[in-house]
């Protein structure tokens, strides 16, 4: 049998086997989510040991010594199996946090927050989206602010704005599930197309 | 009547999975060529492509994986399409584990249609350290890939770094969108369209609306509507159809689940109140 068509033949297996899931637990899925998880765990093993060969040890070898420093910190990173010398890990660990919180804060305050405040800022106010747009944001900041007591009127007003803005969430997060249901409707009809295509012969 | 209402709360999962099925299937065979609406995300991401001089420098960065590919494969395809039409010159980069199987189709796509790899497009070695990553793209390119020799790709030789690149292409259905605004285009300020999966839609739009995104492709319908623009009719415009009628279906079953409920804790209140008299 040609590689290629036993390929097709093992996908709509392994299809049919998680699908098989929506009438009942079975060992069948069982197999298809333990292959999936294994599969998946292997190739990104590979891909990770590529990776320390082609950036670090070929390098290193070929006379960039100072690369020495990330082959010991990630050696250390295996310390972890040991329990003896499991604190050792959390040195290359607390580094590798401290790069990670360095650049998600520059990150952040320059393209996502700076320049988030200074377009909802600057919004022209020519469209009906954009007027609701600025309304929204108003509302839902309203909605967290805390500092104002409710009894004065100036905090009952906020509250009333910060309720429209509640509302306002809840349509948001109305949409995100709409969207989630979309996207899993996608990979539905994605399979079905590969059924029907590719291993049926059914759809030209 | 009662009775009714409690099953239509409670109906069968498989009834209700075979119901789906049946509304995705059938619209395979039997296409209705539903009206699509193009929204202006996508739109915009056509025009940011469209603008584009021949022979363009684009970046086509992925972080497809199979749990994605339903909804990037096609806008991939489509967007990788209409730039071959404009000749444009690709660097297809691979960001995730995952990712460069479908770089290699990509590539197979171009080389088909008779662009040679080297010259016309390259496909980078994936490299993990997903944030750090972008980071070292955009400070220093070259030095970032490092195992790519000089001489072994004309394309890779005659580009110095990324304020090269008229366009960036980002594709995932995760984070890696916060990181090319956050270290690509603040930096460069290279026009960046972004293909995504319509989950992340709501945490990505707000940068299309301040102009740090040029466009935006979302979910299947955005890869329908992007075939649709760009005259390259494929799966995702065959099966919007299907999405349209799997959509009613939920529509339904909330619907009918929603209106059961409050009619029957209606009809219980009424009967505590007749209790209590």
């Amino acid at each position: 049998m040609d590689l290629a068509v036993l390929g097709v033949w093992i996908a709509a297996f392994c299809t049919l086997a998680v699908y098989s899931f929506l009438y009942g637990d079975n060992p069948v899925f069982k197999f298809a989510e333990h292959a999936f998880v294994g599969l998946a765990a292997a190739h990104v093993a590979v891909m990770g040991i590529e990776n320390m060969r082609n950036r670090a040890w070929e390098p290193f070898v070929a006379g960039q010594w100072w690369l020495l420093g990330a082959l010991i910190g990630g050696v250390m990173l295996l310390t972890r199996w040991f329990p003896s010398v499991r604190w050792i890990s959390r040195i290359p660990l607390g580094f590798m946090m401290g790069v990670a919180a360095g650049m998600a804060a520059r990150r952040a305050i320059e393209s996502e927050f700076w320049k988030q405040i200074i377009s909802t800022a600057g919004m022209k106010l020519d469209t009906l989206d954009n007027v609701l747009y600025l309304v929204i944001v108003l509302c839902t900041l309203s909605y967290f602010l805390f500092a104002f007591n409710d009894r004065t009127r100036f905090g009952g007003a906020i509250k009333s704005v910060g309720v429209v803005g509640q509302y306002v969430m809840m349509i948001a997060f109305g949409a995100s599930l709409g969207a989630t249901i979309m996207a899993r409707l996608s990979l539905v009809i994605a399979r079905l197309d590969f059924l029907f295509r590719n291993w049926l012969h059914l759809l030209d | 009547m009662d009775d009714f209402l409690t099953r239509m709360q409670n109906i069968d999962r498989r009834i209700i999975y075979t119901v789906v099925f049946i509304v995705l299937a059938v619209p395979m065979f039997k296409p209705m060529g539903l009206p699509l609406k193009i929204t202006r995300e996508t739109k915009a991401s056509y025009d940011a492509i469209e603008a584009l001089p021949e022979g363009a420098l684009v970046m086509f960065a992925t972080a497809n994986a199979p749990g994605t590919q339903a909804e990037l494969e096609p806008q991939s395809i489509a967007v990788v399409k209409h730039l071959m039409r404009k000749n444009a010159k690709i660097v297809f980069n691979p960001v995730a584990a995952e990712s460069p199987r479908y770089c290699d189709r990509y590539r197979e796509m171009m080389a088909a249609a008779g662009f040679e790899e080297g010259v016309d497009f390259i496909q980078l070695p994936y490299q993990a350290g997903g944030e750090t990553l972008y980071v070292a793209m955009g400070t220093d390119l070259k030095s970032a890939y490092v195992m790519i020799q000089p001489g072994q790709y004309e394309l890779w030789d005659s580009i110095d770094g990324m304020q090269d690149f008229d366009l960036f292409v980002d594709c995932g259905g995760g984070e890696t969108q916060r990181w090319a605004i956050g270290h690509i285009e603040a930096k460069y300020h290279i026009p960046h369209i972004t293909l995504i999966t319509a989950v992340i839609l709501a945490v990505v739009q707000p940068y299309f609306t301040s102009r740090q995104f040029s466009g935006i492709v979302s979910g299947l319908n955005g890869a329908a509507e992007y075939e649709v623009l760009a005259g390259f009719p494929g799966l995702a415009a065959s099966g919007m159809d299907a999405q349209s009628l799997g959509h009613l279906w939920v529509i339904f079953t909330i619907v009918l689940g929603n209106v059961a409920y409050f009619i029957t804790k209606a009809g219980k209140a009424a009967k505590a109140r007749g209790g209590g008299d």
